[in-house]
């Protein structure tokens, strides 16, 4: 009853998504006050709806109702609850209906919370949601129903993916929808941007918290899988450059370059034209991994055949919003005018100069991730494109970017002159090259390649530390008068400059694991020991033990540094028998200097005591998360600024006393 | 006591690319022997539904396998050295984006060795590889050879920074033409602006 009911709503959203893009598009057109008045309350009950949809799939799984065939494949009465819960997105049907009740209720915050928008534009946006939102309905009611029953009712569900029965996971989803669905309400308001004819510093500080929200949930979300990765896989690797990882780090590009670009909007009034084809680009890209995830046409050419409907389903809406979107931008754009003028060394051309390399990035990863499906279909040649072609081109052009993005952030904006934000960075240049030429001593591998990632990493950071110390006049100042300016500091400047260095602190993990790691492989019999980088791994025993829904065998790893004893490690090999599936569960020490990673296999021999072990130490790797975090932090701390909060109400300015007006 | 991998999953009937048993089967190149193939592991799916939230798989490359066996490596640290950078850049030609290195599965396993094998025979680094896409086409390359359909791989990045590069100069300049300097103040203003600070 309560599935159907769920159903039902599924329904009336569809047919309330029609009426509001109908009445906020044609209300926006017409002025009609009362098509205008009707989209925000068609937007609140859309949000409704899709919440009860996913409400009644949830308590389905929950309660493990095995007569819903998405329960029954995805779910088994022995399952903890958590992976109950996680069960609902960890499958396609669900993982949609996960992605449309995002998307509604990003459409009702809309509607509730940005209530002074100039009314023709809010209901545009309503508008462009609620198609949005009615094409994905659409897409699950008639090709991905959730809510399908089986008769008769089976005893038992097939159990989740085993691979997915990891807490860390079971949060990833939903912090990568919330990013890339978050960029929908920028592809909203650049749309209805363009149908209004008008795009000013208003209008970027409306899209700001959004696309803001946006990126945070997605920087959050990639960084979780990296973790999930990481230390599910079993290989100890981040990322691999996998088409649907890239499908992740596309829409994280062209979102960080719209960040970027509509902060010129919003300071100068100008890049308008720019800003909306990115907002339009992060959501398409977004839209477009989607379609590529979903369809399974990057899994294999093949696989998309086996379901053609909804891969074509998918495909029709990618190219309808997508094209539409160019075709009104192509058609509209040049009606928007500049602003302020700004010279060729200035803050302004530093934010181009970004925008021009994330792009080449984002051409970069997607050319990679598309372009072996042209050439097979186009020129019959089978080609694969992985880590060794994004490491000699997308990381050199990272490179570029870490380069310019500290000196950037000195120029001041219309006229700057780059020799005095060179002079201002002199410290943080100085301890990069010491860092450097350290890293080229001390590193016994890539010597070079270590260099040049270290100058990466430390300069990003130190360019972040000293656009704050700057900020806050470190060194020129009292103590206490450090602390006002320091309390003081604008959050969007403070959070930018957070950022900036959780992406430095990111590039040093990348580059100590990467470049640095120890691998060690070989078979070991209870009671040997083996040496890895000044560590030293007594393998005590292997036991089987029993949990819920697998069994396993658990080692017990002593690990010594000298003849001190650090701590013992229980790596796992586990046996689902529901999904018939194995798995390894790694133990790992992280210690901010780096991480001991131990992997149990296969037994070997006849008494099946000696098993395959492989130990790593990944050196610096938990920088990865941590910079993760401050990045994450980072994108907090600017939404909090007063100064752009959702629906913060407009106040009459106080007149600021004249030394603090200079301050700023 | 567990099974092993090779006995677990040959058993379920699954793949061995772990998380690849989870997806549809893979095709394999018309040059490439027939490899493994990775039967659906649960009747009841369809096609794309088997792919299971590929989201969550989003970094599912190598699905907890332990690749590489102890047995395999060479007694020469500086030969297994190369051999493990070699294999890093090839691809398992059934699993989806696995290098040899990462994957169990026994295409790649026979990869290893001929790559481990070649190099012992006294091959250098490009001999091998091109052993290695002598038997398996250039579909095993995971850094694309430069050639006439993939120049787009390998120019495009470059070409796209370089005209975007001279698009926005362009751009910068001719918007920031007019306000390159304000004009100095006439005689007139100058003589007002005098009058106004002195008032």
């Amino acid at each position: 009853m309560i599935v159907e009911l769920g159903h039902y709503a599924l329904v009336l959203a569809f047919l309330i998504a029609i009426v509001q893009a109908g009445a906020g598009l044609w209300g926006g057109h017409t002025r009609n006050p009362h098509a205008i008045s009707l989209a925000g309350p068609a937007a609140v009950t859309l949000a409704g709806l899709a919440a009860l949809a996913f409400g009644a799939l949830t308590w389905a799984h929950v309660s493990s109702d095995f007569s819903v065939q998405n329960v029954f494949q995805n779910s088994n009465s022995a399952l903890p609850l958590i992976y109950r819960i996680a069960g609902v997105w960890g499958n396609h049907e669900g993982s949609m209906l996960l992605w449309i009740v995002t998307l509604s209720i990003l459409g009702g915050l809309v509607a509730v919370l940005d209530r002074n928008l100039p009314p023709t534009l809010r209901a545009r946006v309503l508008g462009v949601q609620a198609i949005i939102i009615g094409a994905f309905v659409g897409f699950a009611l008639f090709t991905s129903n959730p809510f399908t029953r089986l008769s008769p009712t089976p005893l038992d569900g097939q159990d989740l993916n085993p691979l997915l029965q990891d807490p860390g996971l079971a949060f990833h989803p939903p912090f990568l929808y919330l990013g890339f669905v978050g960029f929908s309400v920028a592809f909203s308001f650049g749309v209805a941007a363009l149908l209004e004819g008008r795009v000013d510093p208003a209008w970027a500080r409306w899209v700001r918290p959004w696309t803001l929200g946006a990126w945070t949930s997605l920087t959050l979300g990639i960084g979780m899988g990296a973790a999930w990765a990481y230390y599910v896989l079993g290989w100890g690797g981040f990322w691999s450059w996998d088409p649907v990882e890239n499908g992740s780090l596309m829409p994280w590009l062209a979102g960080t370059a719209l960040l970027h670009s509509a902060a010129v909007i919003e300071k100068r009034d100008t890049l308008k034209a720019w800003t909306i084809l990115m907002s339009i680009t992060a959501f398409s890209t977004s839209v477009l991994s989607t379609f590529v995830v979903r369809s399974g046409l990057l899994t294999s050419v093949h696989a998309f055949a086996n379901d053609p409907r909804r891969g074509l389903l998918l495909l029709a809406i990618c190219l309808v919003m997508t094209g539409g979107a160019l075709l009104l931008y192509a058609l509209r754009a040049h009606t928007l005018k500049a602003g302020g003028a700004f010279q060729v060394v200035s803050r302004e051309s530093s934010l181009v100069l970004n925008n021009v390399l994330l792009s080449a990035i984002l051409f970069t990863v997607a050319i990679g991730t598309f372009w072996p499906i042209v050439a097979e279909v186009a020129f019959g040649q089978r080609i694969s494109v992985g880590g060794p072609y994004y490491v000699r081109t997308a990381v050199p052009l990272a490179a570029l970017l870490a380069l310019f993005m500290s000196i950037g952030a000195q120029l001041p904006w219309k006229r700057g002159d780059w020799r005095a934000a060179l002079k201002r960075l002199r410290v943080a240049a100085a301890v990069t090259l010491v860092a450097a030429a350290a890293s080229f001593w001390l590193s016994g591998q890539s010597k070079a390649l270590s260099a040049v990632g270290v100058a990466m990493g430390v300069w990003i950071v130190a360019g972040a530390v000293a656009d704050i110390a700057l900020r806050v006049q470190f060194g020129r100042v009292s103590p206490g008068a450090l602390w006002r300016r320091a309390v003081h500091l604008p959050r969007s400047a403070g959070g930018g400059a957070l950022a900036h260095a959780g992406l430095g602190v990111c590039v040093l993990g990348m580059v100590g694991t990467t470049l640095w790691a120890s691998e060690k492989l070989t078979v070991m019999r209870p009671g040997e020991r083996m040496q890895i980088a000044g560590y030293t791994l007594v393998f005590d025993s292997i036991d089987p033990r029993t949990a819920d829904n697998f069994q396993a065998d658990t080692a017990s790893f002593t690990v010594l540094r000298g003849d001190r004893q650090i701590t013992v490690l229980h790596p796992e090999r586990r046996w689902f028998p529901i999904a018939q599936t194995l798995t390894t569960q790694a133990a790992n020490r992280l210690t901010p200097m780096g991480d001991l990673y131990l992997v149990v296999g296969d037994p070997r021999g006849d008494d099946n005591q000696s098993h395959v072990v492989r130990a790593y130490v990944h050196p610096l790797v938990g920088l990865i998360w941590l910079g993760v975090l401050i990045m994450v932090g980072g994108g907090g701390v600017s939404l909090s600024d007063g100064r752009y909060r959702i629906g913060a109400p407009v106040r009459r300015l106080k007149p600021a006393p004249a030394s603090l007006a200079a301050a700023e | 006591m567990l099974p092993s991998w090779g006995t677990a999953t040959s058993e379920a009937g699954g793949g061995v690319c772990a998380a690849a048993s989870h997806r549809p089967p893979q095709s394999v190149s018309p040059t490439a022997p027939p490899g493994r193939e990775h039967p659906r592991r649960r009747g009841g799916r369809g096609g794309a539904s088997a792919l299971v939230l590929a989201t969550l798989l989003t970094f599912a490359a190598s699905g907890a396998a332990l690749a590489v066996n102890p047995e395999e490596q060479l007694p020469n640290p500086q030969q297994e050295a190369r051999a493990r950078a070699i294999t890093r850049e090839l691809r398992c030609v059934v699993c989806q984006s696995q290098t040899i290195d990462d994957s169990s599965a026994p295409v790649a396993q026979a990869l290893r060795k001929l790559v481990r094998d070649r190099i012992v025979a006294g091959d250098s680094d490009r001999q091998v590889v091109a052993a290695v896409t002598a038997r398996y086409g250039d579909f095993v390359l995971l850094k694309p050879r430069f050639d006439g359909s993939t120049s787009i791989l390998w120019l495009g990045p470059f070409a796209v920074l370089g005209l975007g590069a001279a698009g926005a100069f362009v751009y910068v300049r001719r918007q920031g033409g007019v306000a390159e300097e304000p004009a100095p103040l006439t005689d007139a203003e100058r003589a007002a602006l005098a009058e106004t600070l002195q008032a």
